[in-house]
């Protein structure tokens, strides 16, 4: 008794119950220990098999590299596909089902998510721990060391790292089960690509080799833009996770665009310090079109938000000057856009401003290019998710929620980038032609901004839908603006709080 | 503690799964959700439990509202759903264990309350045994020791009864029983009316996603009392009986049903009581007369009509 209520008590108090009932479900059940003894069978057997029918290794200098790569593959091609599909598939069906009922207990949502990721990237170690050994005994076999061992290990674990979250995120969205499992065979195809990219830039830095340049600038430059950026994303997608499985009436897109918000801060101070001490543009150029592809695709998430807020957000709704940047941080579907718009427009004019003060930072690449990418990315984004909100509101209402208008956007933007291209070619040109000869029948394709000699014309089209888009859907803007102002009444959290 | 559901609205597309229900419900209460297979009883529970969301109208609890304070409701109920937990590879004890941390009840406690709900449900004995490996009537008392494991005041059950032996059934009734003395508020749903008439003190009857009639069992059963049944053996032949009845006023119809006459009559205990002294006044003698009192299966059977959506 006295252990139980003494530090380790305290201690178990703190585990995350997702993660403890997983570990036990995982050690209890025959599924996890199965597929690791088969992971180790199948490394052992393919180590054995490489190395009797190489035979003799006294000229060869690279057969560890090469047996290392063989069995960094097969560990890869478990973990990138095993324990993301193992961990979203749990959680999907907990989430449409009554099997686990984690959400009618008062677990908050991102111990869920925070527990499913603990849980996976426990089985990942293990799996990782088990194959070590054999990846090790591949630098007696020449040709690898051990740094270069234990640093892809660690990038390999990384990307494991993000393909679960990435799953986790599938798991968490709201769709019907058809959706749900187009959406994850769209991100499934994401991990052969991820497998075959990270074996490739392996295999690379193995022969460039990764453990002499440890001291170096050229190893840690590139290795802490790569932690960067994984972190980044991480975390966008864990915020993400955790706002799609909070209660609809709560104030679920703040932290999300909290985290959004200054994830865009501080990698722009990153990028442009970078590309002042570099003299180079880059960078800058870089940030500024992730910047606009990510706040591009949350026009698509904006237009898809609730349009009524319910009390328990108005409660939170701050009076006085707090109240405008409010507006663009809570829920809400016109506060969505708002904030995409806000952050595109801040991204455009902070580059611009930033270039055109410093010649370090405008040296090397084309800023002007790049600007226009960003200006017309976001145009096109903003012109299509007004295109869904309009004709879901007014000719789909009866047939798609409000919370599906993403689907009507990306419909729209798949139909526009494909079938003016498409009828041209079976109706008007006939044969394959240089985009530059029919580039007006790729106005609608945002992703044709890259033709030069269109490129204003593609803007200023994206421009002109974008404010007809604008004014089609003002009376959707000016009602949100209007209802968001603080909740008048009594606090109903006070009722409770007597009670307890 | 109050449960009270206001102007519940639930659309699954063109599908009205509940459509503008109201209804309320206090502590210490048992009150039976009957309906046909989707009339909206499952929905309704789902959207109480905080699981779904209405599309209009709300429930609150103790004043908390599920769709506004889900978090806060969520610690005031407990959910029997009608899929029974059938994990493979976790006993009985760790699910309860999960269970219990889940809610946050912590270390020294949580040994306490999971042996407490471990012995009030029977499950002592088969702690260590994996979910998969129990009875459907095990898996339903592992189902409701995990809805108590935080103590909540109100309990929701989706069909607790279904597919379990009489003994499960009656072991079942015995619980519900202790529950309801304890002061819990308990809204059940049974496709078995006779279960629910000997545990319920209040019914809610829907239909199609409507509501058809809600009150205590008593006021339902005197609200549908303008027709009796009286069954009557005489000590002779029934057939100048069945004459003599169909004479009298109120009596609708007089059948004879082996040595039995069955009478059905539209009035009240008192019009029943007139036709026992007139019968007694003519010289009949009778071996018994009994009314056949309308219970919670009658009602259902009169109120609904059997359609679903």
């Amino acid at each position: 008794m006295k252990a139980e209520g003494g530090v380790i008590g305290r201690l178990d108090d703190w585990l995350n119950p997702i993660v403890v009932k997983e570990l036990r479900q995982a050690v209890q059940g025959k599924f996890v220990s199965a597929a690791l003894i088969l992971l180790l069978v199948v490394q052992l057997a393919a180590l054995g098999i490489y190395i009797v029918s190489n035979g003799d290794f006294a000229d060869r200098f690279d057969a560890g590299r090469t047996a290392f790569m063989f069995l960094l593959g097969i560990l890869l091609a478990v973990c990138l596909i095993f324990v993301p599909a193992y961990t979203a598939i749990r959680l999907a069906l907990e989430r449409d089902t009554n099997v686990d009922l984690l959400f009618v207990t008062t677990i908050k949502p991102s111990a869920i998510v925070w527990g499913k990721m603990f849980a996976a990237l426990t089985i990942t170690v293990m799996a990782f721990s088990a194959c070590l050994p054999f990846m090790v005994f591949t630098y007696w076999l020449r040709g690898i060391d051990l740094p270069s061992i234990f640093i892809l290990m660690a990038i390999a674990f990384l990307m494991v790292t993000i393909a679960v979250q990435l799953a986790t995120f599938v798991a968490c969205i709201q769709a019907g089960r058809v959706l749900k499992i187009l959406l994850s065979l769209l991100v499934f195809l994401f991990f052969p690509q991820a497998f075959v990219g990270l074996l490739s830039w392996s295999y690379f830095a193995l022969s460039h080799g990764v453990g002499s340049r440890l001291t170096t600038w050229d190893f840690w430059g590139p290795a802490s833009t790569v932690l960067l950026i994984s972190s980044a994303v991480i975390g966008l997608l864990f915020s993400l996770s955790v706002a799609m499985i909070k209660p609809a009436s709560s104030n679920r897109a703040f932290p999300v665009r909290l985290f959004a918000s200054s994830l865009w801060l501080v990698s722009g101070i990153a990028s442009a310090a970078i590309g002042y001490f570099q003299r180079d543009s880059t960078p800058l150029s870089v940030w500024s079109i992730l910047s606009v592809l990510v706040f591009g695709a949350a026009f698509f998430v904006g237009v898809s938000e609730r349009e009524q807020l319910g009390p328990r957000v108005t409660r939170k709704i701050p009076d006085g000057a707090l109240r405008l940047p409010a507006f663009f941080l809570f829920s809400g579907g016109a506060n969505g856009v708002a904030w995409c718009a806000l952050m595109c427009l801040m991204t455009f004019v902070v580059v611009q401003l930033l270039t055109s003060k410093s010649t370090t930072l405008s040296a090397g690449g084309s800023m002007s290019s790049s600007q226009a990418w960003t200006a017309g990315l976001a145009l096109y984004a903003f012109a299509y998710s007004m295109a869904a909100l309009f004709i879901r509101r007014r000719m789909l209402s009866r047939w798609i929620r409000p919370r599906l208008t993403w689907v009507v956007g990306f419909l729209l933007l798949a139909a526009g980038s494909l079938l003016p291209i498409l009828l041209g070619y079976l109706i008007v040109f006939g044969n394959f032609r240089k985009a530059e000869d029919i580039g007006g029948w790729l106005v609608t394709n945002p992703f044709a901004l890259g033709i030069d000699s269109y490129r204003t014309v593609y803007i200023t089209f994206a421009g002109a839908c974008s404010i007809i888009g604008a004014l089609i859907n003002a009376d959707w803007f000016i009602e949100q603006i209007k209802a968001f102002r603080p909740h008048v009444g009594e606090p109903a959290t006070i009722s409770l709080e007597l009670n307890r | 503690m109050k449960i009270e559901v206001s102007h519940l609205k639930k659309y699954f597309g063109a599908t009205r799964a509940v459509d503008d229900i109201s209804f309320t419900f206090a502590a210490g209460q048992v009150v039976g959700f009957v309906g046909p297979n989707g009339a909206g009883k499952t929905t309704t529970m789902r959207v109480l439990s905080t699981l779904d969301e209405p599309t209009e109208g709300d429930a609150t609890i103790d004043g908390v509202s599920v769709v506004e304070e889900p978090e806060q409701a969520r610690k005031l109920v407990g959910y029997v759903p009608d899929a029974l937990p059938g994990h493979r590879d976790i006993s009985v004890h760790d699910y309860l264990d999960f269970f219990a941390r889940a809610y946050g009840i912590k270390k020294p406690k949580r040994s306490l309350v999971i042996g407490g709900v471990e012995e009030f449900t029977n499950l002592t004995g088969i702690r260590e045994k994996t979910l998969h490996a129990l009875s459907k009537g095990m898996k339903q008392r592992v189902s409701l020791a995990r809805a108590l494991l935080h103590d909540p005041p109100v309990l929701i059950m989706d069909e607790p009864a279904a597919g379990l032996d009489p003994r499960a059934r009656v072991e079942l009734r015995e619980l519900l029983r202790v529950l309801a003395g304890q002061g819990k508020a308990i809204l059940i749903s049974s496709h078995i009316l006779t279960e629910l008439a000997e545990i319920c003190n209040a019914a809610v009857i829907i239909e199609q996603g409507k509501l058809l009639m809600a009150g205590a069992i008593n006021e339902l059963i005197s609200t549908d009392a303008t027709r009796r049944t009286v069954i009557i053996r005489p000590l002779g032949s029934p057939e100048g009986l069945v004459r003599d009845l169909l004479e009298m006023p109120h009596v609708e119809s007089a059948n004879p049903a082996g040595g039995e006459v069955v009478v059905e009559v539209s009035g009240s205990d008192e019009v029943c009581s007139d036709i026992l002294i007139a019968l007694i006044q003519r010289g009949y003698r009778l071996a018994e007369f009994k009314q056949h009192r309308a219970g919670l299966e009658d009602i259902f059977m009169n109120v609904t009509r059997g359609e679903v959506q």
